[in-house]
């Protein structure tokens, strides 16, 4: 269920978020060599620098199923290649680790594909003995989602709706729009922030009323 | 000890949307491994782009308008073409009028008048017609002279000069249809002298 931080916009005020700097990346050289010599200290590091990236980028990809188990099959990859002197560029840790990441997901997904196809002829001469509907709970979220999406589009001009429909819908590029519809780029970059502030606002209200009700019960 | 930049809200929407250029996108991935505050904001750029083609695919497409142009058409090469064609058409009627009117209206034509009952003196069709009414009352003061049709609609109205051959009127009948035609002359008081009978021929 969506909860007020999932619509808390950075950007809501229009200007584009700069390039800031993060906070300090780990010293990668020190965990790849405590690792490597087999410190429980670096892989308990390791793990909990990159596990939230990592199952951030699964869930993302791949959704909340088998989501630890594949974190964790990510982490052992990951720890072996170290401690097999496979990484040879310390400091190029988190790249190597996304690539695993990658690995993981197109190998899920190519076993999906080969799943689905070998299944397809068992269902169609078996129909309505699976049930292979989406999660109830993301179907509300995905459909309140587009009803925020729906009260924001009706409150804003026609014109302006056209360039939301351009850019999410026709995926035409910043450029392609600004120029076809005569707009700067400060005009659509605040278009789109508004629209977001509001899409925002409506979010955070959705989601405070639906934690009340369910605190009330 | 190495830096990491945040993503900007740009490039994080068109990660989420899989636009961003390959080169940038693996920075930026690696930079969302380690970054909460970038998987938050990527995370909230997928509801809203999600969200906003969910509902606006259930939209009817509208088509920007171009601006108002009131005399586009006036642009339009039909136009152009029309009025072109309607400037030849008149004038060439004109010049078809005006040598068809010099042709068949003479100048002026001088006809003699006298009052007959019944009688109706035939004159050209001419653009004026000067008239010596032969039978008019001699005096020095000029009459009042009046053409109308046959209708008894007034077509002209002026005054005739007094000689000693009669009063002389011109009369511009340009306009004049062929057809009878009456001339009237009354006198100073108003009373009407004479009646005379006029057919405009073809």
């Amino acid at each position: 269920m969506p909860n007020q931080d999932e619509f808390d916009f950075a950007d809501s005020s229009g200007e584009e978020e700069s390039a800031a700097e993060a906070p300090l990346s780990p010293e990668w050289g020190d965990i790849v060599t405590r690792v490597s010599a087999g410190d429980p200290t670096g892989l308990g590091d390791l793990y909990a620098i990159f596990g939230k990236g990592v199952r951030w980028m699964f869930m993302r990809q791949l959704g909340a199923e088998e989501l630890e188990d594949r974190v964790h099959d990510c982490f052992i990859i990951v720890a072996q290649a170290i401690q097999n002197g496979e990484l040879r560029e310390p400091e190029r840790l988190m790249g190597y680790v996304r690539t695993i990441v990658k690995r993981q997901i197109a190998a899920h997904i190519e076993g999906m594909v080969h799943r689905r196809r070998t299944e397809a002829d068992f269902e169609d001469t078996m129909p309505g003995l699976s049930d292979f509907s989406d999660d109830p709970e993301q179907v509300l979220w995905e459909q309140q989602r587009a009803e925020i999406a729906r009260r924001v589009l009706k409150g804003i001009p026609k014109r302006d709706r056209e360039i939301l429909r351009r850019f999410y819908v026709d995926e035409q590029s910043q450029d392609q729009i600004c120029s076809e519809m005569n707009l700067s780029y400060n005009q659509f970059r605040l278009m789109k922030s508004r629209a977001k502030k509001r899409f925002g606002e409506m979010g955070k209200r959705l989601a405070l009323g639906i934690g009340r009700r369910l605190g009330g019960k | 000890m190495k830096y990491s930049r945040h993503g900007t809200s740009e490039q994080l929407e068109l990660y989420v949307l899989g636009r961003l250029d390959p080169g940038d996108s693996d920075k930026l991935e690696e930079h969302l491994l380690v970054c909460e505050t970038c998987q938050k904001q990527a995370d909230q750029m997928r509801h809203f782009a999600l969200g906003m083609r969910e509902a606006l695919l259930e939209e009817p497409v509208y088509q920007e308008k171009p601006a108002t142009d009131w005399f586009g058409w006036l642009r339009q090469p039909s136009f152009a073409f029309a009025t072109g064609f309607t400037l030849v058409f008149l004038i060439v009627l004109g010049v078809v009028y005006t040598r068809s009117g010099s042709r068949d209206l003479l100048p002026a034509a001088a006809i003699q008048l006298t009052a007959m009952r019944g009688e109706k003196t035939g004159a050209p069709r001419a653009k004026q017609l000067d008239i010596t009414l032969l039978d008019a009352p001699s005096g020095r003061d000029p009459y009042k002279v009046e053409l109308v049709d046959a209708t008894g609609h007034n077509m002209w109205t002026g005054s005739g000069q007094t000689s000693e051959k009669g009063t002389r009127v011109s009369i511009p009948v340009a306009s004049a249809d062929p057809g009878d035609y009456f001339l009237r002359l009354y006198g100073q008081d108003g009373t009407l002298i004479h009646e005379y009978g006029l057919r405009i021929g073809k």
